[in-house]
């Protein structure tokens, strides 16, 4: 049991790291659009075309999210306890807002697909939003999965 | 906008305005005992012997079961009466009215010691 909850937590922390990358492209992407392509990194990266990012987020999001939910009882019954104990409150409350950012941006997802599907002048601002609300939720959530895992991951 | 981009919009509203007081109150639909692997309907005590109750899992139940129930009714409505309404700023506006809600419920994390 205690070894397929880490491997699912490992694998939980990879697709993590690959949806991190996918979204934060996509939404620097939205929110800084380049007009003309222009040599060097930065420049690439505004350049992506998010349309191509957003199956990707979608198929990532759901499985990350659904390793996740799985491998929560374990997180609730061996780390929460002992945040408790230790009155280590700061990372419980990231933890608990991780959730609900989670389960938020989890009913976002049917119209962020289907507004990068069909993206117009109409829908950009509502695309930048939706597509930045998500990159936020996942950048906390992974930065607060790191730190719980810091305070009480493998081996511990 | 498409119907189904103005029924995923209204999904979206439905939610965020469904879970947060949910979250807060805790009107969860299912209760979860993780040592016991044990569901019960609603809001149900920990089962006790050092077993936590786990409601997350029912909130997201809750706030979907409802926002589909939204959607469902948003669907009979006039396609006049849809377009009229700007779903799409709606969408983020209460989304992001909804974490802030959150945060504000959960501030005492950040300041109790």
């Amino acid at each position: 049991m205690r070894v397929g909850v880490s491997i699912l937590l490992i694998t939980h922390g990879i697709l993590a790291v690959l949806l991190l990358g996918a979204i934060t492209h996509q939404a620097i992407g939205a929110a800084w659009p380049v007009t003309k392509r222009a040599p060097g990194l930065w420049s690439a990266v505004r350049s992506v075309n998010g349309t191509n990012y957003a199956n990707a987020v979608i198929i990532l999001f759901l499985v990350t999210f659904a390793i996740g939910t799985i491998v929560y009882p374990a997180y609730r019954v061996s780390v929460r306890t002992l945040l408790q104990e230790y009155h280590f409150y700061k990372p419980e409350g990231m933890f608990e807002m991780k959730e609900h950012l989670l389960a938020l941006s989890l009913a976002l997802l049917p119209l962020y697909w289907l507004i990068w599907r069909r993206p117009s002048g109409e829908n950009r601002v509502a695309r930048t939003a939706i597509t930045s609300i998500l990159a936020v939720s996942v950048w906390w959530s992974f930065i607060t999965g790191h730190i719980l895992n810091n305070i009480r991951g493998f081996g511990s | 906008m498409t119907k189904a981009e103005h029924l995923a919009a209204v999904f979206a509203i439905a939610f965020a305005i469904i879970y947060a007081p949910t979250m807060d109150l805790n009107w969860t639909l299912a209760t979860y005992h993780p040592i016991q692997g044990l569901w019960q309907f609603g809001k149900a005590a920990p089962l006790g012997g050092g077993s936590p109750a786990m409601y997350w899992y029912g909130f997201v139940f809750t706030a979907a079961l409802g926002a589909l129930v939204v959607a469902g009714l948003a669907a009979l409505l006039p396609d006049k009466f849809m377009e009229r309404v700007p779903w799409l700023s709606l969408t983020w506006v209460v989304t992001l009215g909804s974490i802030a809600y959150i945060t504000y419920v959960l501030l005492p994390y950040a300041t109790k010691t």
